[in-house]
């Protein structure tokens, strides 16, 4: 009797506990209460959606955060660091308008948030509040612009630069890194010769397109909002690419046992990586001791073609709150806070006029900020990532069956044909 | 008489209002967050379907049905899933039959099941990146294989090897639930068949054979089917090995990853539903004729 007593209180804690579950509140904090919506009255709570690739980038967003709330008491910021696939996380709490105010936006997938009306058009704030625009590399503001109006104010700039170990370099002969792709080629047979790996870099268009670019390709046509794998002048730079793929002078980082190419350089196991400026606090954590220098990413054809990596701020089309959010938005991509990512070594600031600055204090970084000029933003309209799973199957299936470069082109339109407008 | 009947009555029409007030917040948490969903993912797979941009869905009828049979990846996707299907249920029941029977009756039988089961309670996440360990060019694997002089391929990588290395993950990760199954199954076979069939002289394999198997097919059934859901399931080892690509040249894509992808990487919800209710039709399909051959009784 008493046994049975206990089991049915279990079973009634049990009930109530997936009530409670059930019942669970999905409250809104920072609605406020409407009513007076007078500016500078009450005082607001913005959200501020972002990743942190590192716990710095975390602790240089706080500091910014403390000084915009210094500067602007009234408005209360939360941060809301999102683990895991950021885009993932993000398309609900838009598509539900639970998104935060303000948040992070990556270059590559801008277009497709633009184009979906998730985000606040920018042009009559910026008007508003007299933001000078010209102050940004023009390459990383085009990149958050979308039929004319712009969507989001570029936070930072990432590019490719040639890092290369010094020791491996000494080892083969060379005495200065190679500052085009023949030269490369040439002291990759050497490298080759003292079974060094010449260069790590992914089979991933995000990586190899100046190749594309150097010999007058291109894969997009910006315009018409049009993908151009098979337009014949792609051929030359794929061809290259992939020439140097079969014969061993760049090979996959997976090919290396490392999920990117930083992790197979920090252990020495290759001379030469083509990353961004987020290699150098990995390479200072991972591999403290490892003698490299950074060079400009190799010209080729009369050519310096790179890649630029970007991120925005945008604002939340549902934001409650458009005034305050426009502030804080002005705040994180202005001189002030650029100025403190700068110190921080990051990234390179998008402001041409810290960039100056920056460069004094980090000299390091100087290939990285030269590649910008002949940058192209790491995207292409709408199609996202159709664009890039297309053509980057296609390239893997042409490097691992020796396919030649027209059909491998072939290939990634009739793919992205077959995977787009459903 | 009566009275006391009347009494009844509503005593357990009480009763079951009582139980069913305490199923309630299930119920109601399962209508809201599973068979609504359910019905809303089926209306859905008839538009084209972006849920950043709901007020802009297209009505386009059956056309994401019949798209997917024209779609080189999908295809490709179902092909690898029934292959893995096809691969992993057969050795995983067999070895779970295999395993139940030795550990039946052994010494340190609770040790063993214990040891066989843990891996179905770990984390698919984890199981794989374990396997990543043993599978790389220099992993485990091949540091055993060059002690035979072999060279080892690396495996995660080759279009080749990429699939049945993650086959060989699911049958070591899921063995032992399937395992338990039978365990069970065997706790019911009464010894008395078993002494009539030793006093008819029957011994060793001729009592597996002609007992013991014919009396689990019950049992065989089940795990046959249950192996196959989810194989047919397949997706955090794949998302897993492959970083979310279904790579190498789409050698691990698996229909749930590729909906998965469509749904929230390139946000084609719609398409992403109409597969997600053809993979629910194929695994109907497959369950009822298993249960034709396999779930009657004699």
């Amino acid at each position: 009797m008493k046994k049975k007593a206990g089991i049915n209180l279990i079973v009634i804690g049990l009930l109530a506990s997936t009530a409670v579950v059930g019942c669970g509140s999905a409250s809104n904090t920072g609605t406020g209460s409407s009513g007076n919506s007078g500016s500078g009255s009450s005082p607001v709570t913005l959200k501020l959606g972002m990743w942190a690739s590192s716990p710095a980038e975390k602790q240089l967003v706080d500091e910014q955060i403390a000084a915009f709330e210094k500067a602007n008491p009234n408005i209360k910021v939360k941060t809301q660091v999102v683990t895991g696939s950021y885009l993932q996380a993000m398309q609900p709490m838009l598509a539900s308008h639970t998104a935060p105010d303000i948040f992070y936006v990556d270059a590559s997938y801008a277009p497709t948030l633009e184009s979906s009306g998730a985000l606040m058009p920018l042009d009559s704030y910026i008007k508003k509040a007299n933001i000078d625009t010209k102050d940004f590399a023009p390459a990383a503001l085009k990149a958050f612009q979308w039929k004319g109006s712009t969507y989001g104010l570029p936070k930072d700039i990432n590019t490719m630069a040639l890092e290369y170990n010094k020791d491996l370099f000494a080892k083969a002969g060379i005495t200065a890194p190679p500052a085009t792709w023949d030269e490369f080629q040439k002291d990759a047979e050497l490298l080759k010769a003292k079974h060094i790996v010449p260069l790590s870099m992914p089979i991933d268009v995000a990586r190899y397109y100046p190749f594309v670019t150097d010999f007058g390709g291109s894969y997009y046509d910006v315009s018409a909002n049009k993908v151009t794998f098979t337009n014949a002048a792609n051929e030359k730079g794929l061809a290259f690419y992939m020439d140097n793929m079969k014969n061993k002078n760049i090979v996959a980082p997976k090919d290396l046992g490392g999920d990117w190419a930083g992790i197979p350089f920090s252990q020495g196991k290759v001379a030469m990586v083509a990353e961004g400026a987020w290699v150098i606090p990995f390479l200072k954590q991972s591999a403290p001791n490892l003698q490299y220098g950074i060079a400009p990413f190799p010209a080729e054809n009369g050519k310096a073609g790179n890649m630029t990596y970007t991120v925005s701020y945008s604002m939340a089309k549902a934001t409650k709150h458009p005034n305050a959010a426009a502030k804080l938005l002005f705040f994180m991509t202005g001189k002030e806070a650029q100025k403190m990512t700068a110190d921080s070594g990051l990234a390179i600031p998008s402001r041409i006029s810290q960039q100056s600055a920056f460069l004094q204090k980090k000299p390091a970084y100087k290939a990285f900020v030269d590649g910008e000029k002949e940058a192209i933003p790491y995207q292409f309209g709408t199609y996202g990532q159709n664009f890039v799973d297309a053509i980057n199957k296609a390239t893997e299936a042409g490097v691992l069956q020796g396919m030649a470069p027209s059909k491998v082109l072939s290939q990634a339109q009739q793919t992205l044909d077959s995977q787009a407008n459903q | 008489m009566g009275n006391r009947h009347k009494f009844f009555q509503r005593n357990t029409f009480d009763q079951a209002m009582a139980g069913y007030l305490f199923l309630l917040p299930a119920l109601v948490a399962l209508a809201v967050f599973l068979i609504g969903p359910i019905f809303y993912a089926f209306y859905i797979s008839f538009f084209q379907f972006s849920f950043l941009d709901p007020g802009n869905a297209k009505f386009v009828g059956f056309s994401n049905y019949l798209h997917l049979f024209r779609d080189p990846e999908f295809l490709r996707a179902l092909w690898n899933t029934s292959l893995y299907s096809i691969c992993v249920v057969p050795i995983q029941t067999a070895l779970a039959l295999f395993l139940a029977l030795i550990v039946n009756n052994i010494r340190g039988k609770t040790f063993f099941r214990v040891a066989y089961y843990l891996p179905t309670v770990t984390s698919t996440v984890a199981v794989s990146v374990i396997f990543i360990f043993i599978f790389e060019p220099a992993g485990i694997l091949n540091q055993l294989l060059l002690h035979f002089g072999i060279h080892g391929p690396n495996y995660f990588n080759s279009p080749t090897f990429a699939l049945p290395a993650i086959m060989a993950m699911a049958v070591w990760s899921s063995v032992g639930q399937f395992m338990i199954i039978y365990l069970a199954g065997l706790q019911d076979i009464s010894e008395e068949i078993y002494e009539a069939a030793k006093l008819d002289g029957a011994k060793g394999w001729r009592l597996l054979w002609y007992i013991t198997v014919p009396l689990l097919r019950r049992t065989t059934f089940l795990n046959i089917v249950m192996s196959m859901i989810g194989t047919f399931q397949v997706f955090d080892q794949v998302y897993v090995i492959s970083g979310g690509t279904g790579g190498p040249l789409n050698a691990t894509l698996s229909v749930v990853l590729d909906l998965f992808n469509k749904g929230f990487k390139t946000m084609q919800m719609g398409y992403a539903s109409a597969m997600a209710f053809i993979l629910f039709v194929i695994i109907l399909l497959l369950t009822l004729i298993q249960n034709y051959f396999l779930g009657r009784e004699e």
